[in-house]
This record gives structure tokens, C-alpha cells and sequence, in this order.
């Protein structure tokens, strides 16, 4: 099942505070499929949530979201997944705080007005690559245990609800995070903490399956992205974002990129019956 | 594309326990509050309940505790806007000011400790000291309990001290790291409906958000330094 095309849906959707105070949204997020050279597909998603009282936080997001989804994009097309260790995520998170140190500096500001999240994950057939600053957090689920989705890291608070890290941050290199792990994760989920409340059991400390079962059951039946090019499902997530039933619930930004690579029921029960009635019979 | 056409039903999403915010009121009731000081005192924790209530965030995520000394008493655990009843104060007796901050701080970290243990997250709490007068007790005691939770390295709480006319600023500057405010008259009824919409400010505030603070030392506010 290792050539299951990923279906994916992805969107940023501004918070109604954000709205009501004239804020734009700070949150950005990306997806994009490659092919590296051995005709394996490589699957990038990427979210960061720029801080709410950083003047330029957007920009850090949106670069962040940008240089991320180009070099880890450019490695993974000529290597797969071989090069991205946690020694290549390091010093792309440092080259991407001299960037931002630079934007800053040429705009006389500290870079800590481009204050910004990042939570980002390079999916291989049979690896996968994961790392963060800051808070929000990715779920993910794979074929052995299709029903289970498990958080890889918990989002990152410190002592008071509204505090977390930033890639400007001074030790953001010592408060980083990054797994490797030699499995075939088909679902995966990252978000931003717009919606970190409503989808984690932060009592349990459980990913809230109901929600993720949900989604991931539409976006199953939905078609295969094509490379590169406009997603066609992220309006579904979008609208879904921007609902009653989630504005009640949270008035910040929220960031969701949902990627599935899981056969639908329908296509595995018509390739067993194909199997079936090709079979000899006794 | 209209919202019942999202193809799928809405999934369940998690109900966990809002993140709170606490604010301890210490408030002088010594015998100097007696008359029109406490009578406007007591109209402003009214106010302060009613903002509260009308703020639906703040109802789910703000507790207030109530300690007053002349003596000192516990009027309320921390408890939410909608079960929180402002007691009606009454002003008798001297000023224990120390022992009331001693007292206040440790109820602030009992709370705490249950957050923890029930997993609720939570603000940095406000604790708010009102006087009119200056301690007739030992106060440096509670004056390093309160540098130790509130500066630049360790911010368990945020401590303001606001001084009513007759207070001994110079004593509340010493307990307080913040300058100390002073009432502009007896304008409780302002003070506590800023103090409402500040802790609504908090109670909504995300990661990296600055709390807009109107400055309550600008004309139009209830407090000069």
C-alpha cells in the first residue's frame, strides 16, 4: 500500500479576537508533496503561529513557513528522508533565526517582534521526521493501529496558560524538540494552539480521537492531491474552521494541516474481492 | 458554500476545564474604612461582581478570593463570578496588614496546587491590596514574600498595593515592587470595573499576547502615583 496517494487539506483561519480588534491572522501553515529520486513520495507540512503582541510576527510565520516548505523540500527530493536528522533541523532553525535577525536588523526592530512557533513533520514511506517550538501540537496514526492517534509532542507551556516558546527566543535551540521514527505513519494532523483545547485531553493528555476520526474519515474519501498545486479540499477545513461549533470555543487563530494516505474502506474491500475471485477455484 | 454543507457532522471536541485566573482582593476594614470609605468599598465589589458576569469569558475563567483585615478574615475561597457573593464588609479594629498578605499568598498556592492537580492551566494571579492606613503589624515578613513571588526572575503573581487617602505610601512602596497606586477619592466603583475588564484582558489572552492595560493613572482613571 506504499503507493496510497496522500489526500491533503490545509488552512489558516483568523480568530474572531483577531477580527475584533483589527489584527490580521498570524498564523501560517503549508503542505507540499515530492518525489525524490528513487520515486519515493516525501509528505511536508508545517505550521507556526505568530505572537499575538509581535508587530511582525506574521512575516516570522510566513517565512518560517516558506523556507521550511523550499529546503526541506530540496533535501527530501534528492535524499528522501536520509539527510533530515536532528543535526539538519538544528541548523535550519538556526539559519532561519539569522534570517529573521537580519529582517529585523535591516527594519531597526528586535527579532523578537517576528516571535513565532514552529511545528513541522517530513513523512516518508517508512520514516518519518518530527519537530517543534512552542505550543499547538501533531497527531499522528499509522496503518498497524489505525484507530490510535498519539500526539508527538505535548505542546509546549510554560507555568501560565499563555505562555509557550518562540523560534526568537534566545534558547530556542536548547527548548526544541525533534523525533525520528521508523514506522509508516499514513495520518497525520498538525495544528496550531487556536485549537489545542478542543482537541486534546490536557487532563488525560490524550489526542481526542473522535476529532480526528472525523475528519480524517471525510478526508479519506476525498481526492488525491496533485503535486504542488492548489489543494482542492482545504475550503472543507476552512469553512469547518470558521463554524459556529469552533468560534464558540476559541476566539485565536487556527492553523490545521491534515494529510491521509490511508486506503479507504471501499478501495480495500474491492481490491480483497478482486484477489478473491482471482483466486483458483478449489 | 454555506456551513450545513461542511460534509461531514461536527465532531465531538474535547470539554476541558477552562484555564483560570485568580484574584486575591486583600482589603483593609480597619476602623479608619468606617462610614463612606467601606460604603463605597462595598459598591465597588458589587460592580467588580456585576462586570465580571457580563464578561463570558471572565465568568468561566476568573476566581476572586476575598481576604479583609481589621481583623483578618476569609470572606471567600476562590470561587467563580456566578457562585462569588460579595460579603457586605463592615470596618472595625486595627490593621493587620502583614498577616493578612501571609494569609492571602498561602490560599493563592493552595489554589494553585489544586489547578495542578486537576490539570486545569492557569494565569499569572493578581493579588490586589486596598488600604487606608498603614500595618499595625509586622509586614516585612509578608513584604519578602510578596518581592519573592513577584520580580523579574520569579512571577508567581502580580502584586498591586493601592493606597486609599490617609494610606502610608511610604510603607505599601516597600511592600510592593510596583509603584503603589493611590485612589483618586473614593472611587472604588472605577477602580473595580477596571480591575473587571483588566482580569477579562487576561482570562483571554493566548501565548506571546501582550494584556492590554488601560493606564488607570491617566486622567480620566482612578488612581495617580
Amino acid at each position: 500500500m506504499s503507493d496510497a496517494e496522500w489526500r491533503v487539506a490545509y488552512t489558516s483561519v483568523i480568530g474572531t479576537s483577531h477580527e475584533k480588534t483589527g489584527l490580521p491572522c498570524q498564523d501560517a501553515g503549508g503542505c507540499r508533496i515530492v518525489t525524490d529520486t528513487s520515486g519515493r513520495r516525501v509528505l511536508l507540512a508545517i505550521a507556526s503561529d505568530g505572537a499575538g503582541s509581535a508587530s511582525r510576527s506574521l512575516d516570522g510565520a510566513a517565512l518560517t513557513v516558506s523556507t521550511f516548505l523550499q529546503d526541506f523540500g530540496d533535501s527530501a527530493q534528492q535524499f528522501g528522508l536520509d539527510e533530515i536528522t536532528r543535526q539538519f533541523v538544528q541548523e535550519w532553525i538556526s539559519r532561519l533565526r539569522n534570517e529573521i535577525k537580519d529582517r529585523a536588523d535591516a527594519a531597526d526592530l528586535s527579532a523578537r517582534e517576528f516571535a513565532c512557533t514552529v511545528l513541522g513533520a517530513v513523512v516518508g514511506e517508512h520514516r518519518a521526521a518530527f519537530f517543534q517550538i512552542g505550543d499547538g501540537a501533531i497527531v499522528v496514526s499509522n496503518r498497524a493501529e489505525p484507530d490510535d492517534y498519539g500526539w508527538v509532542f505535548w505542546p509546549q507551556h510554560g507555568e501560565f496558560a499563555n505562555e509557550t516558546n518562540f523560534v526568537t527566543q534566545d534558547n530556542a535551540l536548547d527548548v526544541f524538540e525533534f523525533e525520528l521514527e521508523e514506522r509508516c505513519i499514513d495520518e497525520i494532523a498538525v495544528f496550531t494552539d487556536g485549537i489545542e483545547r478542543l482537541v486534546l485531553d490536557l487532563q488525560e493528555k490524550t489526542a481526542h480521537a473522535p476529532f480526528f476520526r472525523t475528519l480524517f474519515g471525510w478526508l479519506v474519501k476525498t481526492d488525491p492531491a496533485t503535486f504542488d498545486a492548489n489543494i482542492p479540499n482545504s475550503h472543507v477545513i476552512t469553512q469547518y474552521l470558521d463554524s459556529k461549533p469552533i468560534n464558540d470555543r476559541t476566539d485565536d487563530d487556527k492553523t490545521l494541516i491534515l494529510a491521509s494516505r490511508r486506503p479507504t474502506l471501499d478501495r480495500t474491500l474491492a481490491s480483497v474481492d478482486a484477489e478473491q475471485s482471482a483466486s483458483p477455484a478449489i | 458554500m454555506s456551513e450545513d454543507q461542511i460534509p461531514f457532522d461536527h465532531p465531538d471536541l474535547v470539554a476541558n476545564p477552562e484555564p483560570r485566573c485568580a484574584c486575591l482582593l486583600l482589603l483593609d476594614t480597619s476602623g479608619s474604612m468606617h462610614g463612606r470609605p467601606i460604603a463605597e468599598l462595598n459598591a465597588g465589589l458589587v460592580t467588580l461582581k456585576d462586570e465580571l458576569m457580563a464578561d463570558a469569558m471572565a465568568v468561566q475563567r476568573v476566581e476572586i478570593g476575598v481576604i479583609s483585615f481589621g481583623p483578618v478574615r476569609v470572606h471567600s475561597d476562590f470561587q467563580s463570578p456566578d457562585t462569588w457573593s460579595p460579603s457586605h464588609l463592615e470596618a472595625s479594629g486595627d490593621t493587620p496588614m502583614g498577616a493578612a498578605i501571609e494569609q492571602g499568598l498561602q490560599m493563592l498556592d493552595a489554589r494553585k496546587q489544586v489547578y495542578k492537580q486537576s490539570g486545569i492551566t492557569y494565569y499569572r494571579p493578581w493579588v490586589f491590596l486596598i488600604t487606608d492606613g498603614g500595618p499595625t503589624d509586622r509586614w516585612q515578613q509578608a513584604a519578602s514574600l510578596v518581592h519573592a513571588g513577584d520580580n523579574d526572575d520569579r512571577k508567581s503573581f502580580s502584586f498591586f498595593a493601592v493606597g486609599v487617602q490617609g494610606a502610608n505610601m511610604e510603607i505599601l512602596a516597600q511592600i510592593s515592587r510596583r509603584e503603589p497606586l493611590r485612589l483618586q477619592g473614593l472611587r472604588f466603583r472605577d477602580l473595580f470595573a477596571w480591575l473587571s475588564s483588566s482580569l477579562g484582558g487576561v482570562s483571554r489572552s493566548t501565548p506571546g499576547t501582550q494584556v492590554p492595560l488601560v493606564n488607570p493613572t491617566e486622567p480620566s482613571g482612578w488612581a495617580s502615583v
